[in-house]
């Protein structure tokens, strides 16, 4: 509320305002004040919601900026000199190694204690109560509370050490651009991943045009409807049936939860990242897209390339192919699978769904390597889709349920081993008009139908007599811009409407 | 112009409609906070929304900041009425729906409430335990046992939620498992198990409303119609108790539509003043008018309000009736088949009113909504006449040598009557003691014999002899002191025990001969002639009373104070009101009969306003009275 009525519309005046004579001349959004104001904004922003926290944030940041600075051999050197990517192939000296394993260790240290340590405490206490070893437990152990987005940031500043070391990309001078990329309020919270080697140039100075400014504010409407008007609606009643005891599930009544809760997923996660990439836009940076429909996928492999496409890559690129990739022999590629997709469990969250959410995704990978995507291949397209839907609908249960055995009492529901009768909890008392309507949205949006439509309407547009193309366009863009419009409208007025609350006596 | 180069400029026209369309959203909302641009939709949530906090530059103040005032956006943001407004409108046309907070939308224009599961048992889906219903039965066969030791009845009267009588406006996607409700398991279980005399109004209004609308179709209530039959369906049946009670028939009178904007669902929507309330004015063939009663001002809860004592009546009966939201109108249908008849908003009996009017009847009404656990609780007091206690009202300290025993015990609750604890050994009652309400330690030396040893042989009884009848019209004093206090939140609470009310402005309380609040109204602090219209009428109506008026003014600073309180009591007449009334937390005592002020006080905290003994004006003394200030 405070974000979306307050400060983005203080932030973009004053943004542009700031940027107003660069823009002038040079079509450009400068450093200076551009940066400086983005950083003091993202700080300000990350310390409204997390307090205190904005230090670790900071001392991440400046650890890995050193960091970067001594990898790349510049200590020492005149300040003015240019900072040059290292070689590729060259060795490394141990400075420079120390410099990375210092940037790396750190990052993961703050990750490690901030988002694991209770769950590592209680992990341990219930393995030595399972041992009978109560004497071993760990008691009064302090609570830490888990500051947001710390997953996203360190991972994105480590990413910035690892490719100066790697040669992917030079270290930075400019402890400015450097703190503006880690800080940068747009992604902060939920993503994308940023790499800085994506956006380094960006940071120097970028361009806004009409389109640019156009593009992203449609891109964050977009978004913020996916999350308020599908992905938030959809939660309640996905909710509702999650909390229906496992005896009472129909069969019916799984499926729709786990179809629910794929869409309420996809259009949350995806919600935010259209946010992210739309304010970026309008902030002038370009970041690369983060979805690409994963529901059409037809495999598990392929569905991983369009499904948090930063994340993913971040574990490919700086996990994966570090420990051999797929070019080592059979038993370390497995090894390798089940390394990744457990610690990508984890990422998601400090708790043992997510690792069995995480190796499930692994185990099927890998099934999948040994044959089974051949073997699916070969099988009618549809059939592959309905393969990649339901497993990836069972896989999701687990990342959902509060436990294993809801999880498994949900995937028995959906293969038919349901034991309610339907009397009590039944699909019929969860659809109401606007359910169905917002499901209904949701399902069109997890395919790539509109922009397809929308694609065919121009074309067709443009073969039309040249007299009516003029006409057909304004409509076609009337409807677009009316669309958009409502989209937006109908989003604020959820959430305005989440914050009435009026005092009745009948509850008395 | 080239078509290429046409769309090309209709597409960079859509950029720059876009690239309006998104910062005009997101700043208008605080825009309107710094031009008056947003259209004068009201809210009216019944809450004091929050206010804008004040910068604290020490560390703790700077971060607790945000979120305060987070919570402060979220209530006070532009467009927040309009937008709230427009979206409960083109939703609440769409049956199944859930609108605002928690109103489901039914047929035909009818809304209805999901909270406490009340959908659940229209779908026929809550099964009471036989725990729960044996604690219920338990609690009424309690409460009867314990009006019938002072000769008083007791009739529990239900009355039914909405979907009870219109099911059939209820969205199609709510499928009934079961029609036997909650109520029709309680219902079933004392019949079966006890003889309480429980009054089920659902085929009365059933059969009604073919005839009449009986409920409101944005409020969960019924409406002046529907009440009325409830009322006569009670005298009904307390007439098989005492035949002088007589009912009328709907027949006898005409009915005349009013609207107002005071529908609970409707406000749950924030369409209060879009959809209005339909209610009915009932017309006697004499003309006489019985219009329903607006909206509820102030917090009502705890409330009590008594009528009656007509001059010349023939009437002997009195009753006590305690009520939830549905009854608060019973008093305009039954007073006149009682002598004198008190109205209590609570779910629990008051002791100390059954004990001081000492009715015929005490008759309990109740919402058909969490009836598990409304039923299940008596207050502190409801015992049998020899209940045996272990460790709740005696407690045995320092069991010494065999020769000294020391016992603590407190009377229970506030009650008017006599009330003694004994010790019992072996079944033999040794000793008896008067209890006083304060805590009392009693030493029994060796005068018990035999002398004491193993206590496990030792009870203790409590009983207390019921008080005679002593209420003929003796009004010479008020029968207790009484005592007020305000606690520091802004809330006021009690005289004589009950809860009075929350609201943080300006509270009006009439407080009757005998020390009851009969009436009360609370205003906020915000401006507007129709308020100062109603207070004035309020106090139009008090100047011919009998009792006094407490002014509770409760606010941290002056600024916002505009109601024009000191007007309107000039207005009506009152003498002496202190010129200065702007300040805060004051409170001001007037005897209505002299129409002059009794006792004021204010300042800041921490304060107190004592009244010794003050003969009033209408002919009884004030014994005493105090009123002070209490951190919470």
């Amino acid at each position: 509320m405070t974000f979306l009525f307050y400060f983005l519309p203080v932030f973009l005046g004053f943004y542009f305002l700031f940027s107003a004579v660069s823009l002038i001349k040079t079509g450009k959004v400068s450093r200076f004040p551009g940066n400086l104001f983005l950083l003091f904004s993202s700080l300000f922003f990350y310390a409204w919601g997390e307090k205190l926290f904005v230090f670790v944030m900071l001392t991440s940041t400046l650890i890995d900026y050193i960091c970067g600075l001594a990898i790349s051999g510049h200590f020492g050197r005149k300040w003015k000199e240019e900072i040059i990517t290292l070689e590729k192939d060259s060795p490394r000296t141990s400075r420079q190694k120390i410099a990375l394993v210092v940037s790396v260790v750190t990052n993961l240290s703050i990750l490690g204690f901030f988002k694991y340590f209770n769950f590592f405490v209680d992990s341990f206490n219930s393995a030595f109560a399972t041992l009978r070893l109560e004497a071993w437990q760990f008691h009064d152990v302090m609570q830490v509370a888990l500051p947001v987005g710390i997953s996203f940031y360190t991972f994105q500043s480590m990413s910035y050490t690892i490719d100066v070391y790697r040669g992917n990309t030079p270290a930075t001078k400019s402890l400015l651009d450097f703190a503006s990329f880690v800080t940068m309020f747009p992604q902060l919270v939920a993503g994308p991943i940023i790499r800085y080697r994506d956006v380094a140039c960006q940071l120097k100075e970028r361009r806004v045009t009409i389109e640019d400014f156009s593009c992203g504010a449609r891109r964050f409407i977009i978004g913020l409807g996916k999350k308020v008007i599908v992905a938030d609606y959809l939660a309640v009643t996905v909710d509702k049936i999650f909390a229906v005891p496992g005896e009472s599930l129909t069969t019916g009544l799984a499926w729709l939860g786990a179809i629910g809760f794929a869409i309420q997923l996809y259009f949350d996660f995806s919600g935010y990242s259209d946010m992210a990439i739309g304010l970026g836009r309008i902030l002038g940076f370009r970041f690369l897209e983060n979805f690409n429909y994963p529901y059409i996928a037809r495999s598990l492999r392929e569905y991983w390339t369009r499904w948090h496409i930063s994340l993913a890559n971040w574990f490919r690129d700086y996990l994966y192919f570090p420990l051999g990739g797929n070019r080592r022999p059979l038993p370390r590629v497995i090894f390798n699978l089940c390394v990744v997709f457990f610690l990508c469990g984890l990422w998601h969250g400090p708790s043992w769904t997510f690792v069995a959410w995480g190796m499930t995704h692994g185990v099927f990978l890998i099934l999948e390597r040994q044959g089974l995507e051949k073997w699916l291949k070969r099988l009618w397209v549809p059939l592959q889709h309905i393969y990649l839907l339901v497993l990836s609908s069972c896989i999701k249960m687990i990342f959902r349920s509060e436990s294993i055995g809801q999880a498994w009492d949900m995937i028995k529901a959906m293969a038919g081993f349901a034991r309610g009768d339907g009397s009590v909890y039944n699909v019929g008392s969860y659809l109401n008009p606007e359910f169905i309507a917002v499901f209904a949205v949701g399902v069109l949006g997890c395919l790539p139908i509109i922009p397809a439509l929308n694609r065919r309407l121009s074309r067709w547009i443009g073969s039309r007599p040249r007299s009516a193309v003029v006409p057909l366009t304004t409509i076609h863009t009337l409807l677009e811009f009316s669309a958009l419009a409502l989209i937006f409208i109908w989003a604020i007025m959820w959430i305005a409407n989440g914050t009435y609350n009026p005092f009745i006596y009948f509850r008395f | 112009m080239t078509v290429d180069k046409r769309q090309k400029t209709i597409r960079k026209l859509f950029d720059m409609a876009v690239i309006l369309l998104f910062p005009a959203l997101i700043f208008l909302p605080l825009l309107s906070k710094v031009i008056a641009i947003e259209p004068g939709i009201r809210l009216r949530e019944k809450r004091v929304l929050t206010r804008r906090p004040e910068l604290d530059l020490s560390l703790s103040g700077l971060l607790s900041y945000p979120d305060e005032f987070d919570s402060f956006y979220k209530d006070n943001f532009g467009f927040r009425s309009g937008l709230v407004h427009v979206f409960s409108r083109i939703r609440s046309r769409v049956p199944g729906l859930i609108v605002g907070n928690n109103v489901l939308v039914g047929k035909d224009g009818w809304f209805f409430v999901t909270q406490n599961r009340t959908m659940d048992d229209f779908r026929g889906i809550i099964r009471l335990s036989p725990q729960q219903l044996d604690t219920i039965k338990n609690t009424m066969e309690d409460r009867k046992e314990w009006l019938a030791m002072f000769g008083i009845k007791y009739l529990l009267v239900i009355a039914p939620a909405k979907w009870e009588i219109y099911p059939e406006k209820v969205p199609g996607n709510l499928n009934r498992v079961s029609e036997r409700t909650a109520l029709d398991q309680i219902i079933s279980f004392l019949q079966d198990h006890s003889d309480i005399d429980l009054l089920d109004l659902r085929r009365p209004l059933r059969e009604l409303k073919g005839l009449y609308p009986v409920y409101h179709k944005v409020d969960t209530h019924w409406n002046n119609v529907g009440l009325f039959a409830a009322v006569q369906e009670i005298k009904k049946k307390l007439s098989e108790w005492f035949p002088e009670i007589t009912w009328d028939s709907l027949a006898d009178y005409g009915i005349e539509e009013v609207r107002d904007n005071s529908g609970d669902l409707a406000r749950m929507m924030g369409l209060h003043w879009t959809i209005p309330r339909i209610d009915y004015t009932l017309v006697g063939k004499k003309g006489e008018k019985y219009a329903p009663e607006g909206p509820i001002r102030g917090n009502p809860i705890g409330q009590t309000m008594i009528c009656g004592e007509p001059s010349g009546s023939h009437q002997k009966l009195r009753t006590v009736v305690f009520h939830d939201s549905f009854g608060r109108s019973f008093h305009l249908y039954m007073k006149n088949s009682f002598f004198r008849s008190a109205y209590s908003w609570r779910h629990i009996p008051d002791t100390g009113l059954i004990l001081r009017e000492r009715p015929d009847v005490v008759v309990q009404e109740l919402g058909q909504r969490n009836l598990s656990e409304t039923l299940s609780q008596n207050p502190a007091g409801f015992f049998g006449p020899n209940s045996q206690f272990t460790g709740k009202a005696a407690k045995i300290l320092c069991p010494s040598n065999g020769r000294l025993a020391v016992f603590r015990a407190k009377a229970l609750h506030d009650l008017p009557v006599k009330q003694y604890l004994s010790l019992h050994i072996n079944g033999e009652k040794v000793a008896e003691w008067p209890l006083a309400q304060e805590q009392i330690l009693y030493s029994v030396p060796a005068l018990v014999n035999p002398p004491i040893g193993d206590l496990s042989e030792y009870t203790f009884a409590y009983r207390y002899e019921p008080p005679g009848r002593s209420n003929t019209g003796d009004k010479s004093a008020f029968p207790f002191d009484l005592r007020a206090i305000c606690r520091d939140n802004g809330s006021f609470v009690g005289i004589n025990g009950s809860e009075l009310a929350w609201s943080k402005g300006y509270n009006v309380y009439l407080v009757d001969t005998e020390g009851y609040v009969s009436q009360s109204r609370a205003f906020d602090y915000t401006k507007s002639d129709e308020k100062n219209a109603e207070l004035t009428e309020f106090l139009k109506k008090a100047r011919d009373r009998k009792g006094f008026l407490l002014l509770v003014n409760r606010h941290r600073t002056d600024r916002r104070l505009t109601l024009d309180a000191k007007g309107a009591l000039r207005a009506i007449g009152l003498k002496g009101f202190p010129e200065d009334q702007r300040r805060w937390n004051h409170i001001a005592l007037i005897d209505l009969g002299s129409k002059k002020v009794i006792a004021e006080q204010a300042g800041s905290a921490p304060q107190r306003l004592v009244v010794g003994r003050y003969k009033m004006d209408a002919g009884f003394e004030i014994r005493s009275l105090q009123i002070q200030r209490k951190s919470d």
